[in-house]
């Protein structure tokens, strides 16, 4: 067996050996379904939404990308602005981690009733939950430019800003995806939480009004289902990472 | 190769620029730089320094570990404002980047994101915006002068040491400065490759004329290469001694059996290290 076909099978085996042994748990210890449901309940429960699973899937899909892409182009700039200056840093460092302090599923409710159940409340639920780990990690690797490197940009007569977006940038990126992994794993939590207090369709939206309703196989499909966009996501900046930017780790599995 | 050859060489035809040219190249007169410590006293790293350096010429700078070179260096490439006395070049007090003076560092220093052509070409980027077709085909010129013609689309981590530190040199070229810096350019590299390169840079020079001011920790390769060598001495940095290297050129790594260059490279060691210096010899 090559490595590869280890990687895929060896977890996949795992996974269906948990599944096996929850079902055949449920099944022995007869543990009522509103408890907790086994995997074939959870599998009906999916397939009794049908199709309409799918559609929220993309509601909260939409959700989650529309507020990442929001996070990054708040999280970059910022993660810069802390690092490279010491004025900006001192101004605008204090307000963000107060911002970052806000518990979401707090504020979610409030926002709601300022913006209404459209989509804008819940991209900026998702957003300030996802932009800070963005921030953190553009700014440690802004910080973590090495001087000689600087040195270099400077003698050639670079601007900051030429600086910055020549060296510290490029230089930045690894750390920058490290953040993205993040950033995108808690956008989906984000958008769950958002869809909880402010919402008539999505996954979120699916598990409050089944678990109402004491469908809990329904709404662990649902879960089962953002757990899968998540992981689908995870792996979807991983690759973007591989292959646009591939320099970027070859100099760290090097040396 | 010819395009290199024929760059200009800071020669000027004009009687007015040879009155210039017979000025030095570059003036640090009683110069010192003090770094400011959070605790505690400030820390002088240079002071009263004076060295001028002629067109054309190759000096190097030698001296204890932290006595100061880098910081000299860095002056002179404007990364650095001398806390007192002047820095000039070229008759002018205000230093430029790249385009004046060109710098090499003991670390090559690549950008890992770019290819090695595009590393050559980074200072072409920065100082006009935006990398012409004439840019191209000189920085391919250059690396065909540090042999790397073949390795222009690899990306560094691809290269040997020896082999970023050449893609180093030919960035330093790109812009024809008149002035090189070298910070223990060969430092990190193994003594075959440091050898190899050594003789490269006299041929550089041989080509290019530039006006050369290198660091170095190996006192062999300041007597090969230099046509003075300055001797630093330590906390804090002071020139201690500037000696004129009167041997003959082309140099190779056979001048080194010279009784000239045994004595040159003696006198330096005793100007480091003092009488201790001597002690096996004489015991
Ligand atoms: N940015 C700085 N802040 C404070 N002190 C500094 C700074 N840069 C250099 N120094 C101090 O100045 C002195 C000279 O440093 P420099 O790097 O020029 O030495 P050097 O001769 O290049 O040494 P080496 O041979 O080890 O490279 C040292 O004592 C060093 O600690
Ligand atoms: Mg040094």
């Amino acid at each position: 067996m090559s490595s590869t076909t280890r990687r895929i099978l060896a977890p996949l085996f795992t996974f269906l050996l948990f599944l096996v042994a929850w079902q055949v748990i449920s099944w022995g210890l007869k543990v009522p379904v509103y408890l907790l449901p086994s995997p074939l309940d959870i599998w009906n429960g999916g397939m009794r939404l049908g199709p309409t699973i799918f559609s929220n899937s993309l509601e909260t899909l939409t959700t989650i990308l529309i507020g990442f892409a929001l996070s990054c182009a708040v999280g970059i700039p910022l993660g810069v602005l802390v690092s490279v200056n010491r004025v900006t840093s001192e101004a605008i460092y204090p307000l963000i981690v107060f911002l970052n302090a806000i518990p979401i599923v707090a504020i979610a409710p409030i926002l709601v009733v300022i913006f209404g159940t459209d989509i804008t409340a819940r991209l900026i639920i998702v957003t300030l939950i996802a932009f800070f780990p963005i921030m953190v990690a553009t700014a440690s690797g802004i910080l973590d430019t090495p001087e000689e490197m600087l040195d270099l940009a400077r003698v050639a007569g670079a601007s900051p800003l030429t600086e910055i977006l020549t060296v510290r940038l490029p230089h930045a990126v690894a750390f920058i995806f490290g953040g993205l992994r993040i950033g995108v794993t808690v956008a989906v939590v984000g958008a769950v939480v958002a869809e909880f207090v402010n919402a008539n369709k999505g996954l979120g939206f699916l598990v409050t009004s089944s678990t109402a309703q004491f469908a809990i196989p329904t709404a662990m499909a649902c879960v089962v289902m953002l757990a899968i966009i998540s992981v689908l996501l995870y792996e979807s900046v991983n690759l973007v990472h591989r292959v646009f930017f591939g320099w970027s780790i070859r100099r760290e599995a090097g040396h | 190769m010819l395009a290199v050859s024929d760059m200009p060489t800071g020669k000027n035809p004009t009687p007015d620029a040879d009155a210039a040219a017979s000025k030095p190249l570059i003036e640090l007169s009683h110069v010192g730089v003090t770094f400011p410590t959070k605790r505690g006293d400030p820390v002088v790293a240079v002071e009263d320094f004076n060295l001028n350096i002629a067109r054309e010429e190759i000096v190097s700078l030698v001296g204890p570990s932290g006595c100061g070179k880098s910081t000299v260096l860095r002056m002179l490439a404007g990364l650095l404002k001398p806390t007192s006395g002047d820095v000039w070049i070229g008759g002018d007090p205000n230093l430029r980047g790249f385009s004046e003076v060109a710098i090499v560092f003991q670390r090559a220093t690549l950008l890992p994101w770019l290819t090695i052509l595009k590393n050559v070409l980074y200072p072409v980027r920065v100082l006009k915006g935006r990398v012409g077709a004439e840019d191209i085909a000189r920085a391919h010129d250059l690396l065909a002068l540090v042999g790397l013609d073949d390795m222009a689309e690899r990306m560094p981590h691809e290269l040997s040491g020896g082999m970023q530190q050449r893609a180093a040199i030919a960035r330093s070229l790109i812009l024809d400065a008149k002035i090189l810096l070298m910070d223990e350019p060969f430092g990190a590299l193994d003594a075959l490759t440091r050898e190899d390169l050594q003789l490269d840079l006299l041929d550089i020079h041989a080509r290019t004329k530039k006006t050369i001011l290198l660091v170095t920790h190996s006192i062999n390769e300041a007597v090969l290469l230099s046509d003075r060598v300055a001797v630093m001495s330590a906390r804090p940095g002071r020139l201690q001694d500037l000696i004129e290297i009167d041997i003959p050129k082309p140099r190779s790594h056979e001048s080194a059996a010279l009784p000239a260059f045994i004595e040159y490279s003696q006198r330096i060691r005793d100007d480091i290290f003092g009488p201790r210096g001597h002690r096996k010899a004489v015991s």
